[in-house]
């Protein structure tokens, strides 16, 4: 977690070396969705810190569990109270590298698709993820967006048996995310 | 045997409504719930110095926070953020407002109601309402 603050410190701090290669969101959105035929559950974050380092091709995003709303607020405690265990682990990060970031180019106009690969960590477990996405930059604005899943097991969360029907054991990650070059 | 059901029928109709409620109970409305009145350089500071400790005195929990205002933003959705000033140069305290445009303007000392959800470089604050202009 203080990795994840100092690398974000240590970008804000070089951005008068090279200002226009990094790009910042302090609002971004990831999302999560469990479909099953009983029920959809679908919680959005809207407050997700995330930076691009273009020259480095790197890509960090951070979040705070409780930021997390939900349509019913019985599933929000319970993603909170049960499944995340927020007071314990308050957050979710992301460290990795756009690993076809030399195929995009940040200071033209158009739509990249980009692979990321990297750690995330939730509920305290580390683990190696692959996602897929689009980069699409206009007017030097650059937004990112990307849908994966993730196994609820690999994170060590686990649904009792009572309520497994009506939550899936896979679930989708949507971000969506708009960012600002750092000036 | 005409009286047990009746009573096995209230029970069923006592437990559905129970029920229907609990899955339906309503979100949490900070406008209502005790809050921990605290500055804004305070709070950022408590977070900054050591955030296991602030976490355990702040996280999910409602603040009224007094600060000067710094930024009026607004997130992907158009939804408001006052940032109230700290020390920090860079971060601050950002609250995601529940209503409309909020009536404040930059340099305001203002007081905030909402929810901490913790630190991220910024201290987060969701379902903040303002409390007052001063």
């Amino acid at each position: 977690m203080k990795q994840v603050i100092l690398i974000i410190l240590l970008c804000v701090s070089t951005l008068t070396a090279n200002s226009q290669t990094v790009y910042m969101t302090r609002s971004g959105q990831v999302s999560f969705f469990s479909k099953t035929p009983m029920e959809n559950i679908d919680g959005t974050n809207n407050e997700v810190t995330s930076l691009i380092d273009a020259s480095k091709g790197e890509i960090v995003f951070a979040i705070l569990v409780k930021s997390f709303r939900f349509e019913k607020a019985l599933m929000e405690e319970h993603f909170n109270e049960n499944y995340l265990e927020s007071t314990k682990f308050p957050k979710a990060t992301f460290q990795g590298k756009i690993t076809n970031s030399s195929s995009i180019n940040f200071t033209k106009d158009g739509s990249y698709p980009a692979t990321v690969e990297g750690d995330l960590t939730m509920h305290g477990v580390k683990q190696k993820q692959t996602a897929t996405g689009t980069i699409t930059v206009t007017n030097g604005k650059v937004s990112a967006v990307s849908t994966f899943t993730i196994k609820l097991a690999d994170y060590k969360i686990e649904i009792p048996s009572l309520v497994a029907d009506k939550i899936s054991e896979t679930i989708e990650i949507r971000v969506n995310c708009k960012y600002e070059p750092r000036s | 045997m005409k009286k047990i059901s009746l009573v096995i029928i209230l029970l069923a109709i006592v437990a559905s409504v129970v029920i229907y409620k609990m899955y339906n109970k309503p979100h949490r409305d900070p406008k209502k719930e005790e809050s921990i009145p605290v500055s804004a350089i305070h709070l950022f500071r408590s977070f900054e110095e050591d955030e296991p400790t602030a976490n355990t005195i702040y996280l999910d929990k409602v603040l009224e926070i007094t600060g000067n205002v710094s930024e009026i933003t607004a997130n992907q959705n158009l939804t408001p953020i006052i940032v109230l000033e700290t020390e920090n140069m860079v971060f601050g305290i950002r609250c995601t407002m529940d209503n409309a445009e909020p009536n404040v303007v930059v340099g305001e000392t203002v007081t905030i109601k909402g929810i901490c959800t913790g630190y991220l470089s910024d201290v987060i604050i969701t379902n903040a309402t303002l409390v007052k202009n001063n």
